[in-house]
């Protein structure tokens, strides 16, 4: 593939796309909703009450934002600590997006909780080290920041601070390897936090390895969406990339495709010798049992099984379904946990679901989301590479 | 295997060694047995005649402002309640599972029970919550966040959240009238209640006095105390004469201490924050090695060729050169040649003509030069 | 509601080779639809063998399998289809499988036991259409009381050995054949109570139901006669006995002695009195009609079921046991306002003079050996007992409850109306007279754990305000309430609910 005219005409940009009116239309509503999450309380426009705590601001922008950010660390990982370069064009837009995944997250628990002036508390005020929310907290505030830092570069290339840029790119290593230690901690605290509730969830997702659960299919979750954004990006931003990237895009779907088919299969394993250590075979033929049936070899064993079928048969369009699906499934595992399969016991009466307004805020955060990306993708070399600093890995 | 085989093996164990359950205790690694002589009530449901008193006392001591119903309203007790943000008390009447004429509906209070070991001040990552030498589990709202993480954690289903208060939402549950034990008062259930139903004092004297009036009465009673091990132990503890989950009480919560339940996973930060950047340098070193390695054998490589290469050129130019000093010579012969024939043509035609014409010249062609 | 619903369903196979055939939920017969229809006709379903009807569909013997399900299909349908021609109603035929086989859970049978109990008997005792087996004989117990010769498999009459049907006909599940190879009891009793019944069929006056209802319907049940004097059973049974644990003495004077003072003093006990309280022989002779010892020996054997005497008397648990069945008793509602607040005491710390109170020691032994004797002491010693009765005037009228009176005023508690009621409820009663020996215990259901006197101390002056934790004593909100909530809610007084508090005490 080459690319002609590399000189970007700024064309007269037409605001009026479908999907700009979407963005707004969303926005505008988002705005109001926070006003009025603000105004009236927590009360006014979820469905959260006393039995069920945590609904899916928590379930979807927290738990699936951080798995789904995890390509952040696992790709930085693949290029610069097991020094697969072939990667490197991916690394970027991948750390980007877990950047922004996280902040996004953040952003979001500034709804959640109760008193949103008070989250720096955990880490300055008064540590509660006995909880598994405050590694949670800890590792997250200090890991965005590491994003920050990581990302810093193209902001500064577009800025053109050569100096900082230079700094900054020298200590790549080891904020990488920061990175994945901290990414570690806390993607497997988030499983780790349900472990205090042994008699609210179901045993068939209730587990001493949820915490080892969590973390490894943070791995495969975000080797997926590394894959399944970078479909995205090529469908909508194909302009914005270099000959580089380009070419080395098919490589990077092959390889992590690859590498999520066999951590899948490996978190397939590891789910089952969990089911064996509590011997909870018999609840397989219950009716929840259908339901861990459907996430285990729906969502898991099957995708895996495509990926694995994608990479041996060079088909990328197996790999961008597969990670399509993946990405589905994380999803799928962590409302099950946090919200389907919690306070499984309780009379249906009593069970949460969430409201127009719930749906309405995590919809706004998310596309506050793309739109940053977008942003920064059109002003930043992100999918390509600043001409000034070719041929520097 | 290939690389990528192996790098999702070595996630995959890596992952299985940081889950090892470990058997530390969180926070701690010893296990707490509660304060010495902290307190404890005793609610003794076969005494219980659901009168709501302790609810209306509760309300009154936590200015909780008056209810829909008022406390007197019996009739309230026919809708199964559980403590919320107005009521950090409420009775519960369950009838009978076998209904005869001799079986009567057993009431059950529901309110904090303050775990010796709190799930809530072991989920807390504030500390909101602690449980303090008189046996209360107390909240401080200055330091909440309101994550209501531990609404989550609490296995009785008992903190409630001010959903509706936009700015300072806050938690809500029993205090064991904290300020009153203080000031040498009962809890304001205890003081009310017409039957003694519930009973204040030492838990490990109520301890003892719960199972007292299980031996005096055996048929009366289930012979067990609920909280005595419940979750590590309650400060509030229970007797019954129905089984326990009759009267809504869960007796499948285990008698592991919550913090215990979270210890393993929170054993595995210093692992990993030990053997993470160790290992991940080392695959970073021998990644680096290995590229390391293959770039000086292309290297060698390349030299090799193109060693190759100069030699075969080298050669090449002297062979040319060689044939170019031949030619040159022989251009060189050549041209003394002709000059001399000239020169003798010259001499010739000087001599022959002294008023004759000269001819031109002809420029020898010259070879390529080496540079 | 259906007492008459029969369940059809293939005995449970030996053979899994027949098991093919049963991929049918069971059939629910509806038994007197089909008497009714065949207008009393037994014979239409059932064969006869010795001249007596056999309680089985078309025959004599037990089958299973394929052979049991073939015989219903065929005779069941085939008189389905002659039906038609008769009338216009008809039962389903050959293909119509789920017509009879619904398993329509609706279909339970409402079928209850039927209890033949002192009254009823008294009916058959008394019917001049009950005749006995020999015309010589005055009464008419050998129309059904029979003995059994087991080598000779034939039934006689033994005049004075009547005893209850259960003793041989056991009760079984699904009129299985019991251990002991005597037809189950539902079995006989159908042989005989519906053969006999059929014999005066058409004779409303005397003859008994011959449909399922008739005996087994609840509403059918409550319309049965009941007699309320009747004379007592006659088996020889003393009025009173003599209960000493040990058998017939012997000559040896010391081995006498010994065996006297190894039990405890002999209880007298008042035979016909337990009679007279309408409770069945079955109660406490619940195997055969022999003395208790004649298988609880003191050390416990097989024959026993390995349960010694003395457990046999007092175990608690036991309804045929003399204290678990009182406890049982005192379980009634007059009896518990008092009793359910009291701890049952160890059976080391019971009372045994209650009931152990003729000493025996320097009894003769040929008394002891003589029954008639034992009788008249017994009687002699139940004369003896005495009870005490108060003056109800010296009973304060109303009392003053206002030691902690803070929310609400002091209560007047209306004491002697109170102590009226009990004595009432209590008074005639013979096990409450028989054991309490006078009125002042009565008083001790309030007044406890102090003397039985007519002054009793005031409550306060062991109960402080505060519950004591180290002892488990109420304090005196406690105390009060227990006992009044307490002994309201057992005596079941409607008046006063335990929530309503203005009842007592008005609202300061």
């Amino acid at each position: 593939m080459s690319q002609e005219n590399k000189a970007i005409q700024p064309e007269p940009y037409n605001w009026f796309t479908p999907f700009n009116i979407l963005t707004a239309v969303v926005l505008a509503v988002g705005a109001v909703l926070t006003f009025m999450r603000f105004t009236q309380g927590m009360g006014a426009v979820t469905n959260l009450d006393n039995n069920n705590p945590w609904g899916i601001w928590i379930g979807f922008d927290l738990l699936c934002g951080v798995a789904l950010a995890a390509g952040g660390f696992t790709t930085s990982a693949a290029c610069y600590i097991f020094g697969l370069k072939r990667f490197h064009s991916a690394v970027r837009p991948a750390i980007l997006t877990a950047f922004l995944g996280y902040a996004l997250v953040v952003f979001a628990l500034h709804y959640d909780v109760g008193r949103p002036w008070k989250l720096p508390y955990p880490i300055f005020v008064s540590q509660g080290t006995s909880s598994l929310l405050f590694e949670v907290g800890l590792c997250v505030f200090l890991y965005l920041t590491v994003l920050f830092i990581e990302w810093t570069p193209a902001a500064f290339e577009w800025l053109g601070f050569k100096k900082l840029r230079t700094i900054v790119v020298r200590l790549t290593l080891l904020l990488t390897i920061f990175g994945v230690v901290l990414s570690t901690l806390h993607q497997s605290s988030l499983g780790a936090l349900f472990m205090i509730a042994p008699s609210k969830l179901h045993p068939l997702w209730y587990s001493g390895y949820l915490h080892v659960y969590f973390f490894i299919s943070a791995i495969f979750a975000g080797l997926s969406m590394v894959i399944f954004e970078g479909t995205m990006a090529h469908k909508w931003l194909h302009h914005k990339m270099d000959d580089t990237h380009l070419a080395e895009a098919d490589g990077v779907v092959l390889g992590f495709g690859k590498a999520a088919s066999f951590i899948m299969m490996g978190y397939f394993g590891i789910k089952v010798i969990g089911l064996a250590v509590d011997n909870n075979w018999h609840y397989l033929g219950t009716g929840w049992g259908a339901w861990y049936l459907v996430e285990m070899i729906g969502f898991v064993l099957f995708p895996a099984i495509l990926y694995s079928v994608g990479a041996r048969e060079k088909n990328l369009k197996f790999i961008r379904i597969a990670a399509a699906w993946t990405v589905l499934g994380i999803v799928l595992n962590r409302f099950n946990v946090s919200l389907v399969a919690f306070n499984y016991h309780l009379p249906a009466a009593d069970r949460y679901f969430p409201s127009l307004s719930e749906i309405g805020i995590t919809l706004f955060v998310v596309f506050v989301g793309i739109t940053v990306y977008r942003f920064i993708t059109a002003k930043m070399p992100i999918l390509y590479e600043h001409p000034e600093y070719k041929d520097e890995h | 295997m290939s690389r990528r085989k192996f790098l999702g093996c070595l996630t995959a164990a890596l992952g299985a060694t940081t889950g090892v359950r470990s058997i530390a205790h969180a926070a701690s690694n010893k296990h707490f047995e509660g304060y010495p002589d902290s307190f404890g009530v005793l609610h003794d449901s076969t005494k219980c005649i659901g009168c709501r008193q302790c609810e209306k006392a509760c309300n009154e001591v936590n200015e909780l402002g008056s209810p829909e119903k008022p406390f007197d309203d019996l009739k309230v007790l026919d809708t199964r309640r559980r403590t919320d943000e107005a009521a950090y008390t409420v009775v519960n009447k369950f009838e009978p599972a076998q209904p005869g004429p001799k079986s009567s509906p057993v009431f059950a209070k529901i309110q904090c029970n303050h775990c010796q070991e709190p799930a809530c001040a072991s989920a807390c990552f504030v500390k909101a919550f602690k449980k303090d030498k008189t046996g209360a589990v107390i909240y401080d709202e200055s330091l909440c966040v309101g994550c209501r993480y531990c609404m989550v954690a609490c296995p009785f289903n008992v903190p409630a959240y001010t959903y509706n208060d936009p700015i300072t939402p806050k938690v809500t549950k029993c205090t064991m009238c904290h300020p009153r034990i203080l000031e040498g008062k009962l809890p304001g259930c205890v003081e009310i209640c017409p039957k003694e139903a519930l009973v204040f004092g030492k838990r490990k004297d109520l301890i003892k006095l719960a199972w007292k009036r299980i031996n005096e009465k055996p048929d009366n009673y289930i012979q067990h105390v609920y909280g005595e091990h419940e979750m590590g132990g309650t400060s509030w503890l229970y007797l019954s004469g129905v089984p326990f989950d009759q009267i809504g009480m869960r007796e499948d919560l285990g008698v592991t201490p919550a913090p215990q339940l979270t210890s393993g996973a929170l054993a595995a930060v210093p692992i990993v924050v030990g053997l993470w950047p160790v290992l991940l340098t080392g695959v970073y070193a021998i990644a680096q090695r290995k590229d390391k390695i293959a770039k000086e054998e292309k290297d060698a490589a390349v030299k090799e060729a193109i060693d190759q290469a100069t030699d075969e050129m080298n050669k090449q130019l002297a062979q040319l050169k060689d044939k170019m000093t031949k030619e040159q010579q022989n251009a060189v012969a050549n041209e003394v040649k002709k000059a001399l024939e000239e020169a003798a043509k010259k001499a010739e035609a000087e001599a022959a003509a002294a008023d004759g014409e000269g001819g031109s010249e002809d420029a020898p062609e010259a070879g390529k030069e080496d540079k | 509601m259906r007492p008459d619903i029969l369940v059809i369903d293939i005995p449970p196979v030996e053979n899994p080779d027949d098991a093919d055939v049963k991929d049918m939920p069971p059939v629910f017969f509806k038994h007197d639809l089909h008497s009714r229809a065949l207008e009393g006709q037994c014979s239409k379903c059932h064969e006869a063998k010795e001249g007596k009807i056999v309680f089985k569909f078309k025959r004599t013997s037990t089958l299973s399998g394929k052979a049991y399900m073939d015989l219903y299909h065929e005779n069941c349908v085939a008189c389905h289809a002659e039906m038609k021609g008769e009338s216009g109603k008809q039962g389903p035929l050959e293909a119509q499988c789920r017509t009879c086989h619904t398993a329509d859970p609706g279909a339970a049978s409402s079928r209850v036991k039927i209890k033949f109990d002192r009254s009823l008997h008294y009916t058959h005792e008394t019917a001049k259409a009950v005749k006995p087996a020999d015309k010589d004989q005055r009464a008419n117990c050998s129309a059904c009381h029979h003995s059994a010769n087991m080598k000779a498999k034939t039934t006689f009459y033994e005049k004075g050995k009547e005893s209850a049907c259960v003793y041989c006909h056991k009760e079984t599940a699904d009129d299985q054949m019991p251990e002991n190879g005597v037809r189950p009891a539902r079995q006989a009793a159908h042989d005989s109570c519906v053969v006999c019944h059929l014999s005066m069929a058409g004779d409303a006056e005397k003859g008994g139901p011959v449909e399922c209802a008739g005996c087994h319907d609840a509403e059918n049940q409550k319309k049965i006669k009941q007699h309320t004097a009747m004379p007592r059973l006659d088996r020889n049974q003393p009025d009173q006995a003599l209960m000493t644990g040990f058998k017939d003495l012997g000559q040896d004077e010391a081995a006498n002695k010994k065996m006297v003072a190894a039990h405890m003093d002999a209880v007298p006990f008042n035979h016909k009195l337990h009679e007279e309280k309408g409770i069945s022989c079955k109660t406490c002779h619940h195997d055969t009609l022999n003395e208790c010892a004649s298988c609880h020996t003191a050390k416990g054997d097989a024959q026993g079921g390995y349960i010694k005497l003395a457990d046999a008397m007092h175990n608690s648990g036991s309804a045929q046991s003399c204290i678990g069945c009182h406890n049982e008793i005192k379980t009634a509602k007059e009896c518990a306002g008092c009793h359910a607040q009291m701890p049952e005491k160890d059976f080391k710390d019971q009372d045994c003079a209650a009931c152990h109170s003729v000493d025996v020691k320097s009894t003769p032994a040929e008394t002891l050996n003589d029954t008639h004797a034992k009788a008249r002491l017994a009687k002699d010693a139940l004369a003896a007992k005495t009870y005490t009765k108060v003056n109800l005037e010296d009973i304060p009228e109303t009392v003053e409850i206002k030691t902690i009176a803070e929310e609400y005023k002091p209560s007047s508690f209306p004491h002697r109306a109170v102590v009226e009621a009990i004595f009432k409820q209590v008074g005639d009663n013979a096990m409450g007279k028989s054991f309490h020996k006078s009125d002042l215990t009565m008083c001790a259901g309030c007044h406890h754990n102090s003397p039985a006197t007519m002054t009793p101390p005031q409550c306060a002056s062991c109960h402080s305000k505060e519950p004591d934790i180290a002892t488990g004593k109420p304090g005196l909100k406690g105390a009060y309430h227990g006992q009044c909530i307490t002994c309201h809610q057992k005596m079941e007084v409607k008046s006063v609910l335990p929530t309503d508090c203005t009842k007592c005490h008005e609202k300061k």
